[in-house]
């Protein structure tokens, strides 16, 4: 187990890498927007011959790379909303249960096969090598629709861990600080 | 089993009714539950649906989610909230108000109401903003004695007020998915939000003045003495947030901007405020403004002045948690984003949109009637469920019906969808601050202190529960109160 548990903090480890890069995408979307109202307004030139649809097509791309690459790891933090009425009064140990079953059934379908749907959508996209409906917007869609694939993928990668985790809490070998990361806090 | 087929969408419903309550994420069991139910109508009957169709569903996230300018708003709004938050400058305000208002009776629930009410502007998790207002001002005013009840009473109603007033990022979401534009949604806000943060507040006023006991007068010699340093508190903790929402709200209603483009220029502003605050003036020598030693909770941890380098780490370090505290929520709340339209692609497919229309033909309800049960039905809801869970999943079943109702005179056809709306979101508020199940409550409960019983929150909602079913019933009679701005300032 605790070799397993060695695995799950590295699947962390590098959902937290992918996740740091998407949180600062959104930074980077507000700088990007507040440029864009700047030029406009002001009229001072756009770096590297963007244009406006450009700019604004790369916010949308931004905002893309921000919740995808967050997705898997706001599960490892805890941060997707549970209604809690009723599990609240499970024993913990039921808690791990759940939470097995849960990844069992719905979260490793849902990434599986959402991963393999959309690395499809992003694979003929890239095969036609599509480029954005407007005619001056951005080429190579097939980035921004990958981001999709990464989500899914990252988000089965956040099943397993948390699988390895649920598994250890059930058999009683999680470590403490695990535990609310796990089946949320108030334990 | 092909008899199986009919029933299937209710099926789906009723399962995921049941499983949403497993408390398992409520993105993970959407678009689990979506996929699954899939392949069982496949096999109950590959007629009704092929397994093929579910490769167009890259294409419907894609589109309705990635592919859309309108929802960047979003993290723009959230990351300006949480950084007014954790820089200070959200507390600072409230000590202010306090100042400002502390000759008026039940003057500190007052500047709560008033700090609901700025602040609405850029909170938009309920759990999230009721929380944080509790964390707040709920050590303050059990401090100044307040009664609890009161006390209870004002934050829930003031922190849950966010979602109505603009710019709130359930009225975008609710544009998005009723194909209106935000601009108009977040017009059409503005009167009814005003309205109610006025109704709390002369609701408190008269409260202070028949019972004082329950909302003690603030000392008059509270905060700064000479008449330089109150310009100064003013010129520090009131003009500059108040200022940047007031930016950003006036860009959207005057039309200069569009929701994210001022959500863009508002988050940056926000990063200024903060900047200033936690190195700028510290640096200067500007002296931080305190109740000496009062109301230091929790909000108080800002080691400022140790220098322009150390105070810029500190900034520095507020600055990254920030940007990975909207990441995270932002994350969530796309989660379900996600979930949500596999799973309402899969109700539609399965044949379920048809079999709500025929339904509500077979009620022959008339408009009325199918109002208040789709108020009815959402009001339940929100015992249980955020707005979230709220607009994604059940709005696009409700969409279609809504944009097919004719009131008449009562309301002009074109404008229904935003009445509604409006209506919605008054709604949905009061269904966060109802006992016993409003969730706002228990949020409130997890943070209170242990002496706040749960039924003081539920004796102090009441009268703001009251005031909040008036709203309702005064938005349906008169449309015009969300209906008259948007038509004379966008026209």
């Amino acid at each position: 187990m605790q070799s397993l548990l060695a695995v799950s903090a590295l699947l962390d480890r590098i959902l937290g890498f992918f996740a740091r890069i998407g949180a600062w995408c959104g930074f980077l979307l507000m700088i990007v927007v507040c440029y864009d109202v700047v030029t406009r307004y002001l009229g001072v030139p756009k770096p590297f011959g963007m244009n406006s649809t450009q700019l604004q097509e790369s916010e949308y791309w931004l905002h893309t790379f921000l919740f995808s690459l967050l997705l898997g790891y706001a599960y490892i933090n805890q941060a997707h909303v549970r209604i809690d009425l009723v599990r609240e009064r499970f024993s913990t140990k039921n808690k791990y249960l759940l939470e097995i079953i849960g990844i069992l059934f719905f979260l490793l379908t849902y990434s599986l096969l959402g991963t393999w749907f959309t690395a499809h959508y992003a694979f003929a996209s890239f095969q036609e090598h599509e480029v954005s409906k407007s005619v001056i917007g951005l080429s190579n869609i097939w980035i921004l629709k990958s981001a999709l694939v990464v989500m899914f993928i990252l988000m089965g990668i956040a099943a397993i861990s948390q699988l390895i985790k649920a598994i250890a809490g059930y058999r009683g070998v999680l470590p403490d600080h695990l535990v609310s990361l796990t089946i949320g806090s108030e334990h | 089993m092909e008899w199986l087929g009919p029933y299937l969408p209710a099926l789906l419903f009723a399962s995921l009714a049941i499983l949403l309550f497993s408390g398992y994420p409520v993105a993970f069991v959407l678009g689990g539950l979506g996929l699954i139910f899939g392949f069982i109508a496949y096999f109950v009957d590959p007629w009704l649906f092929d397994i093929a169709q579910f490769g167009t569903l890259p294409g419907r996230i894609f589109g309705g989610i990635a592919d859309n300018l309108i929802l960047t708003a979003i993290p723009m709004f959230i990351f300006m909230g949480t950084m007014l938050e954790k820089s200070g400058v959200a507390r600072d305000l409230l000590n202010c108000l306090q100042v400002l208002l502390r000759r008026v009776p039940g003057g500190l629930a007052l500047a709560v109401t008033l700090m609901g009410t700025i602040l609405a502007a850029t909170t938009g998790i309920i759990g999230a903003s009721v929380v944080m207002m509790s964390l707040l001002a709920l050590p303050v005013m059990m401090q100044r004695g307040y009664a609890p009840t009161l006390s209870t009473g004002t934050i829930a109603a003031s922190g849950t007020l966010g979602i109505l007033i603009p710019p709130s990022i359930m009225l975008v979401i609710m544009a998005d998915l009723l194909s209106r534009s935000v601009g108009n949604l977040f017009v059409a806000a503005i009167i009814p939000g005003f309205m109610l943060s006025g109704m709390y507040v002369v609701y408190i006023i008269i409260a202070s003045i028949l019972k004082p006991e329950i909302a003690p007068k603030l000392p008059a010699e509270l905060g700064p003495q000479s008449t330089s340093q109150y310009f100064l508190m003013l010129a520090r903790s009131f003009v500059p947030p108040v200022f940047l929402i007031t930016c950003v709200l006036g860009s959207i209603l005057g039309g200069f901007a569009t929701p994210t483009e001022a959500a863009g220029v508002g988050a940056a502003g926000a990063v200024i405020l903060a900047f200033v605050n936690l190195v700028l003036l510290p640096t200067l020598g500007v002296p931080e403004f305190h109740f000496d030693g009062e109301a230091k909770a929790e909000f108080d941890d800002h080691p400022t002045g140790n220098g322009f380098i150390a105070d810029s780490k500190h900034f520095w370090g507020v600055l990254s948690d920030v940007v990975m505290r909207t990441a995270l929520t932002n994350g969530m709340l796309f989660g379900i984003f996600v979930g949500a339209t596999l799973f309402s692609y899969m109700f539609r497919a399965l044949g379920g949109e048809a079999q709500v229309d025929a339904f509500i033909e077979h009620l022959g309800l008339g408009p009325w009637g199918l109002l208040f049960m789709l108020m009815g039905v959402v009001f339940v809801l929100g015992f249980f469920l955020d707005w979230i869970e709220i607009t994604l999943i059940v709005l696009p079943v409700f969409a279609p019906i809504i944009a097919g109702l004719d009131f008449g005179d009562h309301v002009a056809k074109s404008e229904v969808t935003y009445w509604f709306a409006i209506l919605l979101a008054v709604n949905l508020q009061t269904s966060f601050l109802t006992p016993p199940f409003g969730f706002a409550l228990f949020y409130m409960k997890a943070v209170a202190p242990p002496e706040i019983k749960i039924q003081h929150i539920y004796r102090g909602i009441i009268p703001f529960v009251l005031i909040q079913i008036l709203a309702v019933i005064l938005v349906m009679t008169f449309p015009e109160l969300a209906l008259w701005l948007p038509r004379t300032l966008l026209g």
